[in-house]
């Protein structure tokens, strides 16, 4: 999955990041060159790529050591067709509760200005980002343009690198939290895992504890 | 959002914050992380606002030497640091993580915002006095002041019970009792007589007269009466010279009801929102003008009526003080006022003036606010105010000059400087500069500079003793036989009595950290914390009262004759003084002989008396 989506990448890189006509895009596609990452996180009806659908956007932007959540990112969409009660009971996201939301194009448009073409970093990483490519394809025509840093690898290899290996490997969500002693923001809403993902980042780049 | 659920709301400073305040405040946080040992913020260096712990320990350390440093607090979660600093500019000591440290930082652009909003979480960083400014918002002589604006209206007045010619003594007492009036007005024809509680205790007791008797007949008809409208204050002298309790309100030759003395003198303590309502509902420079116009006269009548300098002195500070913030908030872009502060300094800042006096005035901006337009309204300001009736400042203490808008940490640099230099320039700017007062935009950077110049200045012993001795500069025109002494164009109010007693308490309060910048206020809180004798205070005060009703006697006297000769208006005649006023001078003078070797003694410089 993870080469399929370096390839359509390249792709899409090749045909959007010269293309004239497109040139709102184009910047995309550029590579980056800052010190930002952006920490990213979305709320779906489902595990499954395939039928999930985008409940909310959250997402934030991290520059040294400094978690910038005043600009923050937090965007509810507009409920699809089939709301699952599973989903509900997990996000706590009630029909009701995405009346006000932004038609998806809307919405990913946002994403795109926000995020431009700094890496995205999130709890497995690839899953939001197969799903965001997947309702960005019939829109734009193209997928995310980013590159990703997954949490989950970054915290792998530092567990290994260390050898711990006796220990048995927790890599929930909370777990790595707990490991890193990283307090929880909001659990749950797409923003505060968004944040709490950001400061796991911040931590394992600058911390040594 | 989701960032306040991990602020505990419920302890201040936070729970000072409204819900609207919480979550412009969670909406502008920034998460910071800090490893172990990292320098948070670097002393003498900028902070970047308030930083509240989320998690970890941090240090404040001072620097000893070199190489070592001892910590002077520890702050761990739910603590918050930096503030203070962060609206200085500047931070004192550093700020070291002590181990992991994750907090969320307010940047001060929007801490100050948040502090212009709500003043009580402002004064909560500034920590060093925040009692001292709490009792300066409420002090009762302001009250005095704006309580002598208030009207004749319905807010004071009751209305007036009134029963008909045929009423008896026993009826028009049930009908007291039901309304608890302590009077009632009888009705004959169109005249209108009054019936206190004393009338009746009088008829029954000491004249016997039965309870049947008609109230018409013991009632008063020669009837002491204000206009509605009128300031209660005039009501007030009425009743003081007539030695009685409540006057009747008339408007156009009707009855409008009664002002008690104790409703009139309730006054004093609850009402504070009558000031300048005028000025406040001003909405152009002209019709401030206008109010400004008023103003004198209004002065120059409450002197007349033989109101107390010091209340009058209060009054024009206080309305002089709501003309320049409307000026200001008429000028000033809306979103600049909370970056930036008016001080107004001398004595104006120390609101001891009866006649408008020079514009002295300054402006403190935060560090780093960008406001290209700033020179330019500044000097709009200026020219405004002139034309309104304060003249410039000859020594151009002003915001027209640059030299006077200055971000905060310049100010409180410069007045590093002066007080290492305390040569006689440095003395006579600080001396202007720490009488300065808030009168617009965002106190909180004024009180910011002033704490720490409190602090600052007590690592300077000797330049207190310098600037102390500055108050004994002129003689005290005194012979040595203990009577006034007489140049050929009068006594010199100003240099002989009101400047060494200004400047003697100005030290004083300097070196306590008086926050009042009164004089009177000054002498008293000082008394209050038992470094001034309570005799020598009390003396003290009563002395530049004397020397200032003597001064606005001379001024208002001379308004508009020669006032335009300079250094005139503070040199008093002793031809046209009476025995009394003299006799009263004289003893003056002597309270001032003995306050500057009061001085000499504290500061230890010699007198040179």
């Amino acid at each position: 999955m993870y080469l399929r989506r370096h390839i359509r990448r390249f792709q899409d890189r090749l045909k959007y990041g010269r293309r004239k006509g497109q040139a709102k895009w184009r910047s995309l596609f550029a590579p980056y060159r800052g010190d930002e990452v952006v920490a990213l996180d979305i709320e779906t009806t489902s595990m499954d790529v395939k039928q999930a659908e985008i409940l909310s956007i959250g997402a934030v932007i991290i520059k040294a050591n400094r978690v910038k959540t005043s600009t923050g990112l937090a965007i509810t969409i507009q409920a699809p067709a089939n709301l699952p009660a599973e989903s509900v009971k997990v996000h706590l996201l009630r029909r009701v509760d995405l009346a006000d939301g932004l038609p998806l194009e809307e919405a990913l448009r946002k994403l795109l200005e926000f995020v431009g073409n700094r890496p995205v970093l999130g709890y497995y990483i690839a899953y939001d980002l197969a799903v965001l490519d997947k309702s960005m394809r019939p829109l734009f025509g193209f997928g995310m343009p980013n590159r990703s840093i997954d949490i989950v690898s970054l915290f792998r290899r530092r567990l290994s690198a260390r050898a711990m290996h006796d220990c048995e490997m927790k890599l929930g969500f909370d777990d790595i939290a707990k490991q890193l002693q990283i307090p929880v923001v909001g659990r749950h809403t797409a923003l505060g895992d968004a944040i709490t993902t950001a400061l796991m980042y911040v931590q394992m780049k600058s911390g040594r504890g | 959002m989701s960032l306040l659920q991990n602020i505990n709301t419920r302890v201040v400073p936070f729970s000072l914050l409204n819900a609207e305040e919480l979550s412009y405040m969670a909406d502008h946080m920034d998460v910071g992380y800090f490893q172990k040992g990292e320098t948070i913020i670097t002393g003498g260096g900028a902070s970047e606002g308030l930083h509240l712990i989320l998690k970890g320990f941090v240090c404040e350390l001072e620097a000893q030497d070199q190489n070592s440093s001892h910590t002077l607090v520890h702050y761990g979660v739910e603590d918050y640091f930096g503030a203070w600093s962060a609206i200085r500019g500047k931070a004192l000591h550093d700020f070291v993580a002590d181990e992991e440290t994750i907090c969320y930082i307010l940047p001060a652009k929007h801490l100050l915002e948040l502090i212009y909003r709500n003043n009580h979480f402002g004064d909560y960083f500034n920590n060093l006095s925040v009692q001292q400014d709490l009792l300066a918002n409420n002090n009762p002589d302001l009250d005095m002041a704006e309580f002598m604006l208030a009207t004749v209206d319905t807010s004071c007045m009751r209305t007036a019970l009134v029963v008909d010619a045929k009423s008896d003594i026993e009826h028009t007492t049930r009908l007291m009792r039901e309304q608890r009036a302590d009077s009632a007005l009888v009705q004959r024809g169109k005249r209108y007589g009054m019936v206190t509680r004393t009338d009746l205790l009088n008829a029954l007791v000491l004249d016997k007269l039965p309870t049947s008797t008609p109230v018409k007949d013991i009632a008063n008809y020669r009837l002491i009466t204000v206009e509605a409208g009128d300031y209660l204050f005039n009501a007030l002298v009425r009743m003081t010279r007539h030695d009685i309790d409540r006057v009747v309100v008339m408007a156009n030759g009707q009855l409008r009801g009664v002002v008690e003395l104790a409703e009139a003198l309730s006054f004093f303590s609850s009402h504070s929102h009558v000031v300048g309502m005028r000025i406040e509902r001003a909405g152009s420079v002209e019709e401030l003008a206008a109010t400004a116009a008023d103003m004198e006269a209004l002065i120059r009548s409450l002197h007349t009526q033989g109101v107390k300098v010091r209340f009058l002195m209060d009054l024009l500070a206080a309305l002089n003080k709501r003309l320049m913030a409307k000026l200001f908030h008429l000028l000033v872009p809306e979103d600049v006022i909370p970056h930036v502060c008016l001080v107004v300094m001398g004595s104006e800042g120390r609101g001891e003036q009866i006649t408008k006096t020079d514009q002295d005035n300054g402006l403190i901006m935060r560090d780093g606010l960008d406001w290209p337009k700033g020179p330019e309204i500044m000097r709009e300001y200026t020219r405004v105010l002139q034309d309104i009736g304060f003249p410039a400042c000859p020594g151009n203490v002003m915001v027209s000059n640059p030299f006077w808008v200055q971000p905060i940490s310049e100010w409180t640099k410069r007045m590093q400087d002066w007080v290492s230099l305390a040569d006689e320039d440095s003395i006579l700017k600080l001396s202007i500069v720490v009488d300065a007062a808030p009168v617009a935009g965002n106190p909180a950077l004024y009180k910011t500079s002033r704490n720490w110049f409190f602090k600052e200045i007590q690592q300077h012993r000797r330049f207190l003793s310098a600037f102390a001795k500055v108050a004994t500069v002129f003689d005290t025109p005194l012979t040595i036989l203990g009577s006034i002494r007489e140049r050929s164009n009068g006594v010199d109010l100003k240099r002989g009595g009101i400047f060494p007693i200004v400047h003697g308490i100005r030290t004083m309060a300097l070196q306590y950290q008086i926050a009042d910048h009164n004089t009177f206020a000054r002498i008293a809180a000082l008394v209050d914390i038992g470094v001034l004798p309570q005799r020598m205070g009390n003396e003290l005060q009563e002395a530049f009262g004397v020397f200032h009703l003597l001064r606005v006697k001379a001024e208002l006297g001379r308004l508009g004759v020669d006032t335009q000769q300079p250094g005139l208006q503070n040199r008093i005649d002793l031809n046209d003084l009476d025995r009394l006023e003299k006799d009263t001078l004289r003893q003056a003078f002597h309270v001032v002989k003995e306050f500057k070797k009061h001085l000499a003694l504290r500061y230890q410089f010699g007198s040179g008396l």
